[in-house]
């Protein structure tokens, strides 16, 4: 509320009035230009929310009239205007008529209305009084960004200034001077400050080096993700190297006997075929001497051969890879047919050929039996009939003698040929075979190795019957011998059967043993159920074992369940575990005991009477949380904050006292018998990540990996080696090089070529996968 | 011999020691000992609380704070002394962060507080602790500090030049005139604290002031073994 003693007008005065509110206090403050005359209110009502009332007082001079401002001339009138911006303005006039001006307030050019009403007051203002207000015309705010210059916007250009010069002598000249000047286009601009050129060259610096950082990207990141890293990096092109002209290139002959042969080869003319040649300087020559036709003819048969060559080549290498087992059969009858007409062919046409042939086919066919034999086990003593056998053999003679055959055969199959040699040898050679025989049999005198060796040739060597047969009769002969082979087998396998009723009665003594042992098991799995069945009973009816307790003093019991109970005697029945989910898979081991065995529990019972296992758990189970809660911390020091001496007493202090935050739940606080060690070992957590590794996207795949055990028992050799192959691979004595830029990039230059050339197809097999 | 023995007078001994002789005499004869001490009054040591009148004294001893940690870490090394040999009653203000000590009925002796007050003042100059003991149990050992300005008025790059002759390479000139000399040095950055006994303490403090001076180290180890040797001589 501003009190404003002023501001008033009388008697028709027209008095400019609170244009604004600085105004009016203006006006206040203005003494010679108030003249009061009548006792009025006045109450400006702002519209600021804060009521602006300026009140008119009279002063107590009515009669002296002062200043220019009054005029008389408008009568008993009093009129007053108001004007203001702010408010309505309420004029009281004891028992004249009341006006009230309203301001046009609430108009869109209210500002405007305003300035010019307030001109024209001014101007009446003048004509009143003639004069002109001084200091109040005009009234400007301040501020703060005033240019120094004259304003930015009207720019004086030079051609203005000149003009200026217009009528002068030098007018002309001046202007010339000027275009010149103005022609000349190649001023430098004004350089940057300095900090915004290095700010640019700091920008393209680090474009450029960014380029060539980033070159390197693919190749670090390539070798971070290897597994395994070979140093040194670049490897020698050993293609190069092994290359063959190169490797030539590199051979000098250095002994005698290297010259000797170099010089020969350098001498041949048939040797020395050099590379962009098509014939050697000999065949050169015989060309030479040879007539044109008859060379041509010549060439083209050897070539014809040459091609020839490579076809059956060719197909020799595509039938040699066909795996088809039925392809095979099928070419080996047709070559079986083809031999036996062969053989057919044979007999009629020369019958020493003919004998021959068919002493080699034998021949084979031994081997091939020999082979198969080395290659079985089916008369070693590894099948199951073998091993029945030999464990009769101690008491049955049949048996014992089974088994002989079967070694003695298997000797026999396996045995090396020596005859072949002696086939083979020619007459002429006799004398040495004789002697060679004679050293074998002393030898074998001595030698018990070569005894067999010997008796091979009494017992192997079948003098092939010179037969008048054909070569059909012969396969047929061929074939029966098969079929008797099998025969014998299966001998041998009746032989088993023979030893199996042979051991019946021992088989029976064994079944009996069996039975027994079967109804033993039976005995004890009932055993089994029912002590467990007992065992959950007791805990609820402690009684009930007394009872049986005192019995079994009394009767010595035979079951085992009640010594049992006898067990638990010892110990107090206070102290449990409550046992939940079924006992039933578990497997306790069971043990039949006699009087004897219980005694020695008994006693060992009353040995352990003072052993109380379940209140050691606890208590031990206790001391670990104790140990485990987190304790307070008190940091005071005697004499530390208040005083300390011989008989003073120490005060406590809650500022030095550091609370421990409440222990979290331990999670074998609901477990009654367990600890469970919620320490972090350090042992394991040296061996524990704490982000996922590299190349890994995800942490079950990263677990499943960790998993899967490296070591060689659960893995293959080759797999094995993989998993613990080293990271990173150097040899001792390498010098390893900074990687090279111009190599590396060359090499990847040339490998990303070849994958384009490549990879075309196979990138939309790729994206398809993915 | 027996001429001149016979020539010899008995010399009479003096009253008041007769007398006394016979009181022990008489005292003897009840007492039955052959040999008897001359009495005297009995004077007890007056116990320190009584010679203060019953009045306490008491020492404050500033602690800056560049000491404030190593004195928590090491209060209970300090404490125990000061309590135990001493007698006294202690603690640190923690508001005016001064080591405040005070003597109590148990105080035995007066100059326990001047030594605690010594001992905690050694520590907060940065000696040793083991050092500062040294304050408490003998008696003739004194701490003295004064600045190199004091000696020279040096300024700038001279001033710490002076400072490093005096720490030597790796602090062996210090080592060096504290061996010799049988004191321990503080050098905090200008200001120099030297504990020992008077003449060890005078003897270091020349050293230290040639050095200030500009005297090389060569010249002023010489000097100060040669003194050295001879007050070890004269005591």
């Amino acid at each position: 509320m501003v009190m404003i003693r002023c501001c008033a007008v009388m008697e028709g005065d027209v008095c400019p009035v609170a244009m604004k509110r600085e105004e009016v206090i203006l006006l206040a403050l203005a003494p010679e230009e108030r003249v009061p005359h009548d006792r009025r209110s006045c109450s400006l009502g702002a519209s600021h929310g804060k009521a602006l009332a300026a009140t008119l007082e009279e002063h107590q001079n009515p009669g002296q009239k002062q200043g220019a401002t009054l005029s008389s001339d408008c009568g008993d009138m009093t009129k007053v205007i108001l004007l203001s911006t702010m408010g309505a303005i309420e004029i009281q006039d004891d028992g004249e008529e009341f006006e009230s001006l309203q301001p046009m307030a609430g108009s869109d050019d209210e500002g405007q209305s305003d300035d010019e009403s307030h001109t024209k007051l001014m101007r009446a203002m003048q004509k009143i009084s003639g004069k002109k207000r001084k200091g109040q015309v005009e009234r400007t705010e301040p501020s703060t960004n005033v240019s120094e210059f004259v304003s930015t916007d009207s720019t004086v250009h030079i051609g203005q200034l000149i003009s200026a010069l217009k009528g002068e002598s030098t007018h002309a000249l001046v202007k010339k001077k000027l275009k010149r000047v103005s022609k000349k286009d190649n001023i430098l601009d004004i350089p940057l400050p300095r900090h915004e050129q290095d700010k640019i060259k700091r920008k393209v610096a680090f474009d450029d080096t960014k380029t060539e950082v980033s070159v390197w990207e693919p190749i670090v990141q390539k070798n971070r993700i290897a597994e395994q890293t070979h140093f040194p990096l670049l490897k020698p092109d050993l293609k190069q190297y092994n290359d063959p002209k190169n490797v030539i290139k590199r051979y000098a002959p250095h002994t005698s006997l290297e010259l000797e042969v170099e010089n020969l080869l350098r001498g041949s003319q048939t040797e020395g075929l050099n590379e962009d040649k098509m014939l050697t300087a000999d065949e050169e020559k015989a060309l030479r001497a040879m007539s044109l036709e008859e060379a041509k003819e010549r060439r083209d048969l050897l070539r014809k051969h040459r091609a020839l060559l490579s076809y059956k080549e060719a197909k020799a290498r595509y039938q040699k890879r066909i795996k088809s087992k039925k392809y095979h059969r099928i070419m080996k009858k047709e070559k079986q047919k083809k031999d036996d007409k062969e053989l057919e062919h044979l007999h009629k046409t020369d019958p020493e050929a003919f004998l021959e042939k068919l002493d080699s086919v034998d021949k084979n066919r031994i081997k091939r039996l020999c082979l198969q034999e080395r290659m079985s086990l089916k008369h070693r003593g590894a099948s199951k009939f073998m091993q029945k056998q030999a464990r009769f053999s101690k008491f049955d003679e049949e048996a014992r003698q089974s088994v002989q055959d079967m070694l003695q055969k298997s000797r026999q199959l396996t045995q090396k040929e020596n005859v072949d040699s002696d086939d083979d040898e020619e007459e002429g050679e006799m004398s040495v075979e004789v002697m060679e025989e004679e050293a074998q049999v002393t030898q074998s005198k001595s030698n018990p190795w070569m005894k067999s060796s010997v008796k091979t040739k009494v017992t192997f060597t079948k003098p092939v019957a010179v037969s008048e047969k054909s070569p059909k009769e012969m396969t047929e002969e061929d074939e029966e011998e098969k079929e008797e082979e099998d025969e014998d087998e299966e001998e041998v396998e009746e032989e088993e059967d023979e030893g199996e009723e042979v051991g019946e009665d021992n088989d029976e003594e064994e079944e009996k043993g069996e039975e027994k042992e079967e109804e033993k098991e039976e005995e004890e799995e009932e055993d089994d159920g029912s002590a467990l069945t007992e065992s959950v009973k007791r805990k609820q009816k402690y009684e009930d074992f007394e009872g049986d307790w005192t019995k079994a003093k009394e009767v010595k019991i035979k079951s085992d369940v009640k010594e049992c109970v006898k067990e638990e005697v010892t110990v107090d029945p206070g102290k449990f575990m409550t046992l939940t989910g079924s006992l039933r898979g578990s497997r306790a081991p069971t043990v039949t005991e006699d009087p004897d065995q219980l005694e020695q529990r008994l006693t060992i019972a009353q040995a352990f009477a003072s052993d109380d296992v379940l209140e050691e758990f606890e208590q031990e189970k206790k001391e670990i949380e104790d140990a485990e809660k987190p304790k307070d911390i008190d940091l005071t020091l005697p004499g530390w904050g208040s005083w300390g001496g011989e008989n003073v007493k120490p005060k406590k202090h809650n500022k030095f006292l550091i609370k421990a935050p409440p222990a979290p739940r331990r999670r074998d606080s609901s477990l009654g018998n367990v600890i469970i060690n919620e320490a972090k070992v350090q042992s394991i957590a040296k061996h524990q990540v704490n982000r996922l590794p590299p190349t890994f996207k995800n942490v079950p795949t990263f677990e499943s990996s960790i998993r899967h055990p490296i070591g060689k028992t659960w893995n293959p050799e080759t797999a094995f080696q993989n998993l613990v192959a080293p990271k990173v691979v150097t040899h001792h004595g390498q010098v390893i090089d900074p990687i090279s830029k111009e190599a590396t990039l060359r090499k990847k230059k040339k490998m990303d070529l070849e994958g384009q050339k490549s990879s075309g197809p196979k990138n939309k097999k790729r994206k398809k996968i993915y | 011999m027996s001429t001149s023995s016979e020539s010899f007078v008995k010399v009479e001994r003096k009253k008041r020691k007769r007398k006394m002789e016979e009181s022990d005499d008489q005292t003897m004869s009840s007492m039955d000992t052959s040999e008897s001490a001359p009495k005297r009054p009995n004077l007890p040591p007056i116990s320190s609380d009584k010679i203060s009148a019953g009045k306490k004294e008491f020492r404050k001893i500033p602690v800056p704070s560049n000491r404030y940690g190593p004195l928590k870490e090491n209060w209970m090394k300090i404490f125990t002394p000061v309590v135990e040999y001493l007698h006294l009653q202690i603690r640190f203000n923690l508001r005016t962060r001064h080591v405040e000590i005070k003597t109590c009925k148990e105080t035995k002796d007066i100059g326990a507080l001047q030594k605690a007050a010594d001992f905690v003042k050694a520590f907060i100059l940065g000696f040793d602790i083991e050092d500062g003991l040294a304050l408490v149990r003998l008696d003739d050992l004194y701490l003295e500090s004064f600045c190199v300005t004091d000696v020279k008025p040096l300024k700038g790059d001279h001033l710490s030049r002076a400072v490093g002759r005096i720490a030597g390479k790796g602090g062996k000139t210090r080592f060096t005139i504290e061996n010799v000399t049988r004191t321990r040095i503080v050098l905090a950055d200008t200001k120099i604290h030297l504990l020992g006994s008077f003449q060890n303490i005078k003897i270091a403090r020349r050293a230290i002031s040639n050095l200030i001076l500009g005297s090389p180290p060569s010249k002023v180890y010489g000097t100060m073994r040669v003194v050295a040797a001879r007050s070890a001589e004269r005591f």
